[in-house]
């Protein structure tokens, strides 16, 4: 397998699923930003 | 066709009109329940509905078609829509939902009428002709593609296909409005995403392993084996496909019908993961299609769009590719259902109530009566373009997608963001998206002398990227962010932001 089928059919997709992976660990509900700790 | 999987078919479509029966009540309350489901949404329904909504018959045989043809190049087309759609879904999404409920806004030129307390009415009827003008072209063109399905799958032809396509969309979307629409659309999305998943498995299962689709690929060369040795603007022109979905109004109302916004964060991870191994589902399709149908000529008619059923037809029983076709009907429905109720939409609550009724109270009932009879309005011009102007409607839709997110994309970030947006600006935005997505797709020949070549024109500044959505979205930004800069921001503008910010 070349570097690139394999940046292709696996780099990429899993590129994009560590980026939403990520985001979810370090986005913070909004009203948690505002200090109203919903899920505290 | 075999009887099993005519009967797999038709179950499926009984199904629909049963859940579009099913949520008749639900959605009978008011404009708010046809159109939003009252807000009262899931996080599971409300990620798959949006990634479901989406995708249309593009995914299931346009991307399965573009793999098998020209391999890796399908990727870009994929990799561009889904990365802003996970930055859409973990970002903006918060602040649709948030200003939705803030102000009672249940559609997107409802946002823009009152983010700019613009009682004009310049942008509400603006942004509603675009999007009826687009949604009636775009249901328009899934029907005649599920009369091709239909034709296909159940042996009649495609014009009473067609028929049968409007028939049940119309049925369960009058009935059940946005309730029918997303639950239908769940159901859409895991037949998508089970024949994109179960149909590869085996394509690869039945070769022994991965090792025949790498070594077909190697030998193929090119685009198969090497996904950079298309041009820069080839590329980025494929990845430009993400910039229609910040604008398409069908995706961006489903974040405004979630019920808990604490949810959004799991809704975006679902729908991420959904969006991902459905593309690479079809990717895999069309690469696997390649070993089982070497020669494109193996095709009905030569049609690389055929893989999809063919491989499906080729390697399962006539229960599984019942499913199979189902999910193309799936992809079909679940964006063209959409689309109808976002145009309704515009109709009723945007035209109709806000721009005509003025103070004038008018009961909710009558509103979902007319949202009903505006939907079968819109249902019958699409049926009326699908017949009589297929040329029409494929022209329009060619660039829908692309315009809509050059119209809409730049003016609704920007206002959702940006304090010193106004309404000039998103005016402007908006047209502008639009005349230069039109004149780089098809650009009408009288204005060349006056014009020059405005697609040569963006190919040399934009480094050879010519796909209109990318120009587009561009102009769109830059007209959005001038004419705001010249013109005065409305005063409660930091407010608003600091509002759905928090």
């Amino acid at each position: 397998m070349t570097f690139g089928i394999f940046l292709a059919l696996f780099g990429i997709p899993l590129g994009i699923l560590a980026l939403s992976a990520i985001l979810y660990v370090t986005v913070k509900d909004p009203e948690n930003a505002a200090g109203k700790g919903v899920d505290a | 066709m075999n009887a099993i999987t005519v009967s797999v078919i038709i179950a499926y479509l009984l199904l629909l009109v049963l859940i579009g029966w099913y949520s008749t009540r639900a959605s009978s309350g008011g404009v708010s329940d046809f159109f939003l489901a009252g807000r009262g949404l899931g996080k599971f329904t409300v990620a798959l509905s949006a990634v479901s909504s989406g995708r249309s018959g593009w995914l299931v045989l346009g991307v399965t078609g573009m793999a098998y043809a020209s391999g890796l190049n399908a990727v870009w087309a994929l990799t561009g829509y889904i990365t802003v759609e996970v930055l859409l879904f973990y970002f903006a999404a918060y602040r649709y939902r948030r200003y939705s409920e803030l102000y009672d806004a249940i559609t997107i030129p409802d946002i823009l009428a009152t983010r700019f307390g613009d009682k004009s009415g310049l942008l509400r009827v603006t942004a509603s002709l675009i999007i009826v003008f687009f949604m009636v072209a775009y249901v328009g063109s899934q029907l005649v593609a599920g009369g091709t399905a239909f034709s296909s799958g159940l042996g009649i032809s495609p014009t009473a296909g067609l028929w049968a396509t409007a028939a049940i969309i119309l049925a369960y979307t009058m009935l059940g409005g946005f309730h029918a629409v997303s639950k239908t659309d769940v159901l859409q999305a895991i037949f998508m995403l089970f024949s994109l998943v179960i149909l590869p498995l085996v394509a690869i299962i039945n070769l022994g392993g991965f090792g025949p689709i790498i070594a077909t690929m190697n030998q193929l060369g090119g685009g198969f084996s090497d996904p950079f040795v298309f041009g820069f603007g080839a590329i980025m022109g494929l990845l430009g496909i993400g910039f229609g979905s910040p604008g398409n109004p069908h995706i961006l109302v489903r974040y405004m019908s979630l019920k808990n916004i604490n949810e959004m964060k799991q809704a975006a991870l679902i729908g991420s993961i959904w969006n991902v191994v459905m593309g690479w589902g079809a990717v895999m399709i069309g690469l696997a299609g390649r070993v089982y149908f070497p020669d494109i000529n193996m095709l009905p008619d030569g049609n690389k769009e055929a893989i999809f059923p063919m491989l499906g037809q080729h390697l399962t029983n006539p229960f599984f590719l019942g499913i199979f076709l189902v999910a193309i009907l799936a992809a079909i429905m679940s964006s063209a259902d959409s689309q109808l109720l976002v145009g309704s939409s515009a109709l009723v609550r945007d035209i109709y109530h806000r721009l005509f009724g003025g103070d004038r109270e008018i009961p909710e009932q009558q509103l979902v009566l007319y949202s009903r009879l505006a939907t079968a309005l819109l249902m019958g011009m699409a049926i009326i373009l699908a017949l009589g102007a297929k040329e029409f409607v494929f022209w329009m839709v060619l660039f829908a997608w692309g315009g809509l997110g050059a119209c809409f994309g730049p003016p609704l970030l920007l206002s959702l963001y940006w304090k010193r947006t106004t309404r000039w600006g998103v005016f402007w935005g908006m047209v502008s998206g639009l005349v230069t997505v039109v004149l780089v797709k098809k650009q009408p020949v009288w204005t060349v002398p006056l014009l020059g070549d405005v697609k040569a024109f963006f190919g040399k500044v934009l480094f050879g990227i010519t796909y209109e959505a990318v120009p587009g979205f561009l102009v769109a930004l830059l007209v959005t962010v001038v004419v705001s800069l010249l013109t005065q921001p409305p005063a409660d503008a930091a407010e608003k932001l600091e509002k759905i910010a928090a």
